[in-house]
């Protein structure tokens, strides 16, 4: 009988549950399963820092090793977010610093991370071992330095698409001369040059090095000696990939390479000479991942580099590959899951790439493991969107930038709602979605039917009425995250759903039709969601109530309002409306 | 009227809430008394007990205006400049690098990037050809001459010509750095790339 079992039983068997799902469904049981279950928690993710306090993590799991914590909304990727909006990581370290010296790993996701941070960060947790820092900002090389330089047990150290300020290159060289624990280095964002004798040191130190990421900065002449020093390479990403044309050159690359049998991924290539790509033929083969977004080939060159990758289950690449380039992809990656292709010119009038559907739908048609797509084009029809989502019913993310706004279906100048519903009626398990181009409020009602496994949308200058905003929060049942800019959603819709407002980790809504009165009135009733106006011109109030707000972030918190809000946020809770009536 | 409020709207009188128990709102809205009766409130009310206003199940009768205004502020928006803040959807930081790809190299004015020299620079420029609806970008950075040039555009716009083009029948004009449009060849090759800003190919004969 289950209460019969020792607590060390359980605690070995909740061992075995990996997902936080899991785990949290078995805290749910029984509060004596609840507690067992916290105290050998080890490892937690936030997906919203202030949906929950660090007090209230750090009193729930004591024993944390692992801390995965999103700061800012999504659209923050796109400016859409002030400077200064928060996000700040500095009062979880502080806490997590006092409450769990032996912890191990921090991944940080959209957050302020300041130099200070990085400093408590190595100096609080001495068996510290994994850093990621995606798309984050507020530090310096010399936050970097303390890390090289503290965490004698450091594996990981992952900068992703963070922004830093780069003061020196030299904070490579502060990883002591006995560190030899470096698994995975990822400095791609980084701008200015690195100390290149200290990279080299550190390279030919560390034994189980099986990611490395360079920037930029480190010109192609340095690759062969690099590689060379790291044949257990599975993933590399190369600086920029130019150099004068010289045979030398390129033997001595292509010998360097050839070493490196399990090479699995390849990114970086900025600044990329066609002439040089062959260098890397010998381990296309193995290659599963690659990332070709930044290198501006045109589309013969990209089909010679891709059609050797028969193993490719990854590819992001520019629109320079041209639809004829996505035909080759089809006819030659069988095994493609994702693929993502982004626009070279985004912000010109005209096309400069001939890149339409019917790449996609190439793709959709010859790459049966398809599961991922982003697409950027400037083109679409309701007769790709539906062979495409027949082709491939098995979709789980399925983003489709189609660059001017409220473009019809070219073909017949009708709204792309049956495209888009012949995608939600197929795709089953469909997960994430962004929608573009010319929609009305019917696409909306296909989503609320037929998307029940989607968790994050994204929504930009669609709809006729509130009623496309209720269609998707009475019925998309999974959804966890809502964005949308520009559209005509406003107070009803908004109300009319506010308890799907707690079931969801965030709302974001920008140049809608929600008023500040709805806001004001859904931030007093529902006690558990923090409803934040942000507003860059002036006070919300100094507006008629029936004003529509220019940006509007709603989450659900077991926290409380934020302490830390800059003076463009107004947050509506009953404080707030006392002030402001 | 189709809405059925179970709170105030802002342009409302705003109703006294017991509590935070939101069914105690709905019970205690005086809209809520005059619809008692009706089923289909009831059955929201229960299911759905922190609405605060009931969907209708109608589209905005009421503010028929609200899209126009929206609409207006987009084309305030796109008068006021081309672009719109934050679309296309490409994160800050590629857009810095596509930027950076395509306008050549502009170093980080906080990076000590003085080796990121003259000779890495990428010089992209937009090429159209007479007739063909799509241009290209080409990295004048890989040409050394004016011939390697023409090679290179006859090449990359072969499936628009006769198989048997050859560089005699196309003329390559640019614009220059003062916007006048010129032939290319007049001026030395460096002159050229350090002036050009777009080109176009003429067929000859036309």
């Amino acid at each position: 009988m289950a209460y019969s079992f020792p607590e060390e039983v359980l605690e070995h068997v909740f061992s075995f549950l990996s997902s936080d799902k899991d785990r949290n469904a078995v805290s749910l049981v029984c509060k004596s399963w609840y507690e067992i279950e916290r105290w050998c928690r080890r490892r937690i993710f936030v997906g919203n820092c202030y949906a929950v306090s660090p007090e209230i993590v750090i009193r729930r799991f004591p024993e944390v090793r692992a801390v995965e914590i999103k700061g800012k909304p999504h659209f923050a990727d796109f400016n859409l977010v002030p400077e200064e909006w928060g996000g700040y990581v500095y009062p979880w370290i502080v806490a997590m610093s006092a409450a769990y010296p032996l912890l191990e790993e921090i991944k940080l996701k959209r957050m302020v991370v300041t130099d200070e941070s990085l400093e408590l960060i190595s100096k609080s947790f001495k068996n510290f071992k994994v850093l990621v820092l995606s798309s984050c900002e507020g530090f310096t090389t010399d936050g970097l330095a303390s890390i090289a330089a503290n965490c004698r047990n450091l594996r990981e150290l992952d900068l992703r698409e963070s922004d830093v300020e780069d003061l020196s290159g030299h904070w490579l060289s502060h990883f002591p001369d006995n560190y030899t624990s470096l698994v995975s280095l990822n400095m791609s964002c980084l701008g200015s040059e690195v100390s290149f004798s200290a990279l080299e040191r550190l390279v030919a130190r560390s034994p189980n090095l099986r990611t490395l990421r360079l920037n930029r900065a480190v010109p192609l002449e340095k690759l062969p000696n690099l590689i060379r020093r790291a044949p257990q390479l599975v993933e590399f990403g190369t600086g920029a990939y130019s150099a004068e044309i010289r045979s030398d050159i390129l033997s001595n690359l292509a010998e360097a390479f050839s070493g490196c049998k399990q090479l699995k991924g390849l990114s970086g290539f900025w600044d990329v000479v066609p002439s040089y790509l062959p260098a890397m033929y010998s381990v296309c083969s193995g290659i599963t991942s690659l990332n070709l977004s930044y290198a501006t080939i045109q589309s013969p060159d990209l089909v010679k580099l891709v059609s050797q990758c028969k193993n490719l289950q990854r590819l992001w690449v520019l629109d320079y590959i041209e639809d004829s380039g996505l035909e080759a992809l089809a006819a030659s990656c069988k095994d493609l899951q994702e693929l993502r292709v982004f626009p070279s010119d985004p912000f010109g009038a005209e096309p400069n790439v001939s890149l339409t559907e019917q790449g996609l739908v190439s793709v959709s048609a010859g790459c049966p493991k398809l599961r991922s797509v982003l697409y950027f084009c400037r083109q679409m029809s309701n007769v790709a969107l539906i062979a495409i989502a027949r082709n491939r019913p098995e979709m789980i993310r399925f983003r489709l930038c189609i660059i001017e706004p409220r473009a019809p279906d070219y073909l017949t100048l009708e709204p792309l709602d049956t495209g888009f519903g012949a995608i939600v009626e197929n795709c089953k398990q469909l997960r994430r979605l962004s929608l573009s181009g010319l929609l009305t409020d019917r696409v909306f009602k296909y989503i609320g039917t037929h998307a029940k496994k989607l968790e994050m949308l994204s929504i930009a200058f669609a709809g006729d009425s509130d009623l496309g905003l209720h269609h998707v929060l009475s019925g998309c049942e999974s959804l966890r995250k809502l964005e949308i800019r520009d559209c005509p959603f406003g107070d009803k819709a908004l109300l009319a759903n506010a308890a799907k407002l707690e079931t969801m980790r965030s709302l974001w809504m920008s140049s809608c039709s929600v008023s500040f009165g709805a806001c004001k009135l859904l931030g007093q009733k529902m006690p558990r969601l923090n409803v934040e106006v942000i507003d860059e011109r002036d006070p919300p109030d100094s507006r008629p109530e029936s004003c529509p707000v220019e940006r509007l972030y709603v989450y659900r918190t077991v926290a409380g309002r934020r302490v830390d809000m800059p003076h463009f946020v107004y947050t509506m809770d009953e404080d707030a409306a006392l002030r402001f009536s | 009227m189709e809405l059925q409020l179970g709170l105030a709207l802002p342009n409302q009188t705003p109703m006294l809430v017991k509590g935070l128990d939101l069914n105690c709102a709905y019970n205690g809205g005086p809209e809520m008394e005059n619809n008692k009766n009706s089923g289909f409130m009831d059955h929201e009310v229960q299911s759905k007990p922190s609405s605060l206003l009931l969907w209708s199940g109608q589209p905005n009768e009421e503010d028929d205006e609200a899209p126009e205004k929206w609409s207006e502020n987009y084309q305030i928006n796109e008068e006021e400049s081309q672009e719109i803040v934050g679309w296309p959807p490409i994160n800050s930081l590629r857009k810095e690098l596509l930027h950076r790809c395509q306008g050549g190299w502009i170093p980080n004015h906080r990076a000590a990037a003085g080796r990121v020299t003259a000779a890495r620079m990428s010089m992209y420029v937009k090429v159209k050809m007479e007739g063909v609806p799509i241009g290209r970008k080409i990295d004048l950075r890989l040409y050394n001459s004016y011939q390697a040039l023409t090679d290179a555009l006859i090449n990359m716009f072969a499936k628009y010509t006769k198989n048997d083009s050859r560089d005699g029948d196309y003329t390559i004009l640019y614009q220059d750095r003062d916007g006048d449009w010129m032939l290319a060849g007049d001026v030395p090759w460096e002159t050229f790339v350090q002036s050009v800003q777009r080109m176009e190919i003429i067929k000859n004969g036309n």
